[in-house]
């Protein structure tokens, strides 16, 4: 990894839902990367935010409720949300492709799986009719499905729930995408068949110099295949770091939380530790730190149930947004969007001794 | 397939028949004797028993396990049997009886009287059960010991003699006695004093007085006559599709073919206009969704929707009136199909593009949508390549259930601009109680609609491919 | 590591945590009501129909009244008067008179009296009678779920309005109980034969889909019978359907009586309602008299809106899955 160009940049990114109960806001605010031929990881509960910024990224949001409201995201360096909508539509499939999580009803029921693939070829490389067949037949191998020949013809119904899957990695791949965007990939199927699914995922990511973004739920797969991971609880992220690292040492109360309440091997409790309390509702924010009701560092700190933290570097390498966490006083105010410099040391100008932060409000913008 | 496609048609033969027994109940069982309506004001008894004899009414509902008095002409003569009364007129009334031409069993053409059906008639059965009930003769009297009780006249009177015998007077005060006169096909006549009869068998008995002439049975009920009913007749009919109007005569068949294509005419231009527009609105409104265009889009139809039919129908035609009054009725000129067509397709569009809306928008809400346009699909063709496709099923089904409003579905329109097609007649039926014909009409849709059905099916099966392997 | 922690809620009570839900939990009614209380559409649909409930109890009032003599009350049969017949819209008579002398106003009062009743009562006969047997037809399956389906398979296929027709022929001779068949109580038999198809069919889907859920699996393990079940478990869960198809069906009873008694296959001879005004009007707009027949299809027409709206408004807040009904 020493290309230190970023892919992808989120900046600030903020999605708003106009819903008749009130405005949600399901991203609010959202900073990170995606180095080429990274694999990184978006985790967090259901709700909390992590499929709305997938979707934003490529601008799948539905625009009558839904609107990003702010915020830049940077592919190769241009806003992706300036965009026109046609060239947005070659960006979608042609740069960045997308799988999601029910491969059932995410195929068209009524097309065979090779026309499906065949269109995204169509749409992004010029080729025509048996080129592209044949091509679809290749990235069928390629996605593991045996006697792709025949399958070609076949309509979604008839294949598995794995070899569905691969057919829609078959399809995202097909334009030869730099960045893949998996969204929970692998929840709606069997164990084994997840294990062979990310084993696919990681060797195309190796054959084919690709970034892969990962959103899921289950923290035993990112172990299995993350390079980078950002924690995201209530449409912000708690901590940003690479997957060592967190496992390691997760400095977040919330991402602590998740890990207690995982079995270890070698462990010895007599009960899983869960964390008290639910996932707020978008439309009934706690105050301050959206955390610190279910926090048991700071669920009657002042400064947590006043103030909301946001990301910032307390170690090298390492982003969280929590008051009390070690470091957080003292970090600089590196944004996690941008590539970091040569040094991974802070930077002379942001060693200066801390005051708290003048702004009561998260600054997103170094 | 094949199996399926059994297994269908089975059932849908099941429900045809299912039509047939409802058709059944509403028209000859609930709807009880239509005979008063066809026969004016004051028919008697004899006419209305002739009536729904000839019209098949007096038939047995369900199966035929009755006998039936029979009067046999065995003189062979040129003139029609017929009966009459005399005296207090109640003989041949009570007895209900008509006339029927009849082969019987030794070849030649015979005419015979019949009366009604009744169940497990016997000679020993009081003579109340031939005339349900009715009282036929006056209490029994004593009658003089020299009068015979049966007079007929002499064997040898010439045909032409119409004089009927003198009644007995009676004492006076008193009611006289009835009696019957048969007037024989030879032109002779031969009365029958029912004085003092109380079974059916001293009934039969005075019939049989001249054995050379007349002869008088009860035609007990066979197996080979247990299907003549009224149910399984209807069966038939329905199937074959004999049936004959009340009023002009003419067949089924004959009327579907003189009053099919104005119906036709019609319908077909309307529906199919009709569908299109609307699919072709409701696929620009799904477009827009959200905008201005929607929110008018769902509006219209909407008020569309509850704009009352009758309403469309009446002012449609006062416009026509004031353009162009000769266009506003009638069929003379093809352009007057044109207002109630253009009528069909307004009032329709309402609620169906409210309906085809509804399909695509719930169609656009679907996974495989949001893959399409993962891939860089543009809308457009999102829209009519992934979405069309699969609203077809629904958009399809609706299209072929509403085929048999194609003949029948105009009964307004029809009546109020004069166009002589099947719904017209419908209605005409209603008034003047055309049975047979509104029941065939009934029976004529439902078939439709459930081949419709069955076709839908099919077409499911064709289109859709995760049932197509079945 | 991570150390296990103690969680505030077994300490000594800290400072109270806001509750993380936002509000209490509420049942389908409460949130359907309160859905509908905040559709501005909605309310003013329901308003509109609250005065044509008003006026109806009104013109039911006046009959129930004017049969009696009460208050020196005419009976709508008595009302004619020839001499004024056929005048437009004017001071004494707002919207005109009829070929017969009567106000026309006072005949659409009537009729909206008629449509409301109608709508009603079919829809009481049709809506519970449809429930029971879609409840019986998917719980009980096998024979009982085939003879039912059978049943409306058969019954409807027959296209609607020429059911009614049918069954309104049927009536003619017929009297039942004592009931005379032939005016406006054979119509709510027929609509009722007619409209019950509907409610089976949903709620037969709906009971096939519960019978199968682990609560009503549960609820036979543990003894309980089957009606006790479909009174508990499954009745309970469709009665939503029963208030859905209502709605619909009250629609469709209005449109199909007015049709009906347009045929004269409706009312009986004396009664009025917006179908015979229309049909006595049929001709009037050619020879310029429009006010009766303009009256009663407006005030039809702004019924069957608001039962419309109000009808789709209430599905929504019911159940969003059955937009397509």
């Amino acid at each position: 990894m020493n290309d230190d160009r970023a892919l992808l940049q989120v900046r600030n990114l903020k999605t708003h839902f106009h819903t008749e109960d009130g405005l949600v806001r399901a991203v609010d605010g959202v900073n990170f990367r995606i180095r080429p031929a990274e694999c990184f990881a978006l985790v967090g509960e259901s709700g909390c935010g992590k499929s709305v910024t997938a979707f934003s990224i490529l601008r799948l949001i539905p625009c009558p409720p839904g609107q990003i409201a702010d915020g830049q995201i940077l592919f190769e360096g241009r806003d992706l949300l300036t965009l026109s909508g046609s060239r947005m539509r070659q960006v979608r499939g042609g740069q960045i492709g997308m799988i999601f999580q029910e491969p059932m009803s995410s195929l068209n029921p009524v097309y065979t799986v090779g026309w499906q693939i065949v269109e995204a070829i169509r749409l992004h490389r010029r080729l025509g009719g048996a080129a592209a067949r044949k091509l679809a037949i290749e990235l069928l191998a390629q996605v593991g499905i045996s006697a792709p020949a025949q399958r070609i013809d076949e309509y979604p119904h008839q294949l598995s729930g794995g070899m569905r899957q691969r057919v829609m990695i078959a399809i995202a791949l097909a334009g030869q995408p730099k960045l893949l965007i998996a969204d929970e990939p692998t929840t709606a199927l069997d164990v084994t068949i997840q294990a062979q699914i990310l084993e696919l995922i990681q060797g195309l990511q190796r054959g084919r110099d690709l970034s892969v973004m990962l959103i899921t739920h289950d923290l035993a797969v990112v172990a299995e295949v993350a390079d980078t991971v950002a924690v995201m609880y209530a449409s912000k992220l708690a901590e940003l770091t690479d997957v060592r690292r967190l496992f390691a040492d997760p400095l977040h109360p919330y991402t602590q939380g998740l890990f207690r309440s995982i079995p270890r091997l070698g462990q010895k409790a007599d009960r899983l530790q869960t964390i008290p309390g639910n996932v707020p509702s978008p439309l009934a924010f706690p105050s301050g730190c959206k955390f610190h009701p279910r926090c048991p560092i700071g669920h009657d700190l002042p400064r947590c149930r006043a103030e909301e933290p946001w990301l910032r570097e307390v170690a090298p390498g390492h982003w969280a947004a929590c008051w009390e966490c070690p470091g957080y006083q003292t970090a600089p105010q590196t944004d996690p969007s941008e590539p970091p410099s040569a040094t991974i040391s802070p930077t002379p100008a942001r060693d200066a001794p801390t005051a708290p932060a003048p702004a009561a409000g998260p600054r997103e913008h170094a | 397939m094949g199996r399926y496609l059994l297994r269908r048609l089975g059932y849908s033969a099941l429900t045809i028949f299912g039509v047939m027994v409802i058709t059944f109940l509403l028209f000859r069982v609930v709807a009880g004797d239509i005979s008063a309506a066809w026969l004016g004001t004051k028919p008697t008894l004899q006419q209305r028993s002739e009536w729904r004899h000839r019209h098949g009414y007096d038939k047995p509902l369900l199966v035929n396990v009755h006998d039936r008095l029979v009067i046999r002409d065995l003189t062979d003569g040129e003139n029609p049997l017929s009966v009459s009364d005399e005296g207090a007129g109640l003989g041949s009334s009570a007895l209900a009886l008509v006339l029927s031409a009849a082969t019987d069993e030794s070849g030649p053409i015979r005419q015979q009287l019949l009366g009604s059906y009744i169940r497990g008639l016997r000679t020993d059965a009081p003579i109340e059960r031939l005339t349900e009930g009715r009282p036929l003769i006056a209490p029994a009297r004593a009658l003089p010991a020299d009068t015979q009780s049966v007079e007929t006249q002499p064997a040898g009177t010439p045909p032409g003699d119409t004089q009927p015998a003198e009644a007995q007077p009676g004492p006076a005060g008193e009611p006289q006695p009835p009696a019957m006169v048969l007037k024989l096909s030879d032109g002779s006549h031969f009365r029958i004093d029912l004085c003092g009869v109380t079974t059916v068998g001293e009934f039969l008995n005075r019939l049989n007085a001249q054995p050379d002439r007349l002869h008088a049975s009860i035609s007990g009920c066979t197996i080979g006559r247990t299907f003549d009913s009224q149910f399984f007749q209807h069966l038939w009919r329905s199937i074959s599709f004999q049936s004959r109007s009340l009023e002009t005569n003419k067949t089924l068949v004959q009327i579907i073919r003189e009053r099919g294509p104005y119906s036709l005419a019609i319908s077909v231009p309307g529906l199919g206009m009709e569908w299109l527009l609307a699919l072709v609105i409701a696929s620009f409104v799904a477009y827009y969704r959200g905008s201005w265009l929607d929110h008018v889009g769902v509006l219209a139809s909407v008020i569309g929707m509850c704009v009352p039919f009758l309403a469309f129908m009446m002012y449609g035609q006062w416009l026509m009136f004031e353009l162009n009054p000769r266009h506003a009725y009638g069929v003379y000129h093809r352009v007057n199909l044109y207002v109630p067509i253009t009528i069909l397709v307004i009032s329709g569009l309402g609620g169906l593009v409210r309906f085809y809306r509804t399909v695509i928008l719930d169609e656009t809400n679907r996974d495989y949508v949001r893959t399409a346009a993962a891939k860089g699909v543009s809308l457009p063709r999102i829209l009519f390549v992934h979405v069309l496709r699969n609203c077809m099923l629904p958009i399809l089904t609706n299209l072929v259930l509403a085929i048999p409003f194609l003949i029948l579905g105009n009964l307004l329109l029809e009546s109020f601009f004069g166009v002589p097609g099947l719904g017209d007649l419908m209605i005409t039926s209603i008034g003047n109680r055309d049975e047979p014909v509104l029941n065939a009409l009934v029976f004529l849709t439902a078939l439709i609609y459930t081949l419709g059905i069955l076709v839908t099916d099919l077409l499911y099966s064709l289109m859709d491919p995760r049932i197509r392997l079945h | 590591m991570v150390e296990p922690y103690r969680h505030p809620a077994t300490q000594p009570p800290a400072s109270p945590a806001k509750q993380a839900e936002a509000g209490p939990g509420r049942s389908l009614w409460g949130d359907a009501a309160a859905k509908l209380r905040r559709d501005r559409v909605a309310m003013i649909c329901l308003a509109v129909i609250a005065v044509y409930a008003l006026v109806g109890l009104g013109a039911f009032v006046y009959d129930l009244l004017a049969g009696y003599g009460f208050l020196g009350l005419q009976p709508f049969a008595q009302m004619t008067d020839y001499r004024s017949s056929n005048q437009g819209p004017s001071w004494s008579h707002w919207l005109g008179t009829d070929w017969a002398g009567r106000d026309v106003l006072f005949k659409t009062v009537l009729g909206v009296k008629v449509s409301l009743t109608v709508g009603l009562m079919s829809n009481l006969i049709a809506v519970p009678l449809g429930m029971l047997l879609g409840a019986l037809a998917g719980f009980y399956g096998r024979r009982t779920d085939a003879v039912i389906t059978w049943l409306y398979s058969t019954l409807s296929s027959i296209p609607g309005i020429i059911l009614l027709i049918a069954l309104k022929f049927a009536f003619q001779e017929l009297s039942v109980w004592g009931l005379d068949l032939r005016g406006i109580t054979g119509v709510y038999l027929a609509l009722a034969v007619v409209s019950w198809i509907g409610t089976c069919r949903l709620v037969r889907a709906e009971t096939l889909k519960l019978r199968e859920l682990d609560y009503v699996l549960a609820a036979r393990a543990g003894g309980r019978g089957g009606l006790g079940i479909l009174i508990h478990h499954i009745f309970p869960n469709v009665f939503h359907l029963g208030i859905i198809s209502f709605s619909l069906g009250f629609v469709g009873a209005i449109s199909a009586e007015v049709i009906l008694s347009y045929l004269g296959l409706g009312v009986e001879v004396g009664q009025t309602s917006w179908g015979t005004m229309i049909n006595s009007a049929r001709m009037d707009l050619v020879a310029g008299r429009w006010w009766e027949l303009t009256s009663a299809v407006t005030a039809m027409f702004i019924l069957v809106l608001a039962l419309n709206l109000f009808g789709d408004r209430l599905r929504d807040a019911l159940d969003p899955r059955l937009r397509n009904v």
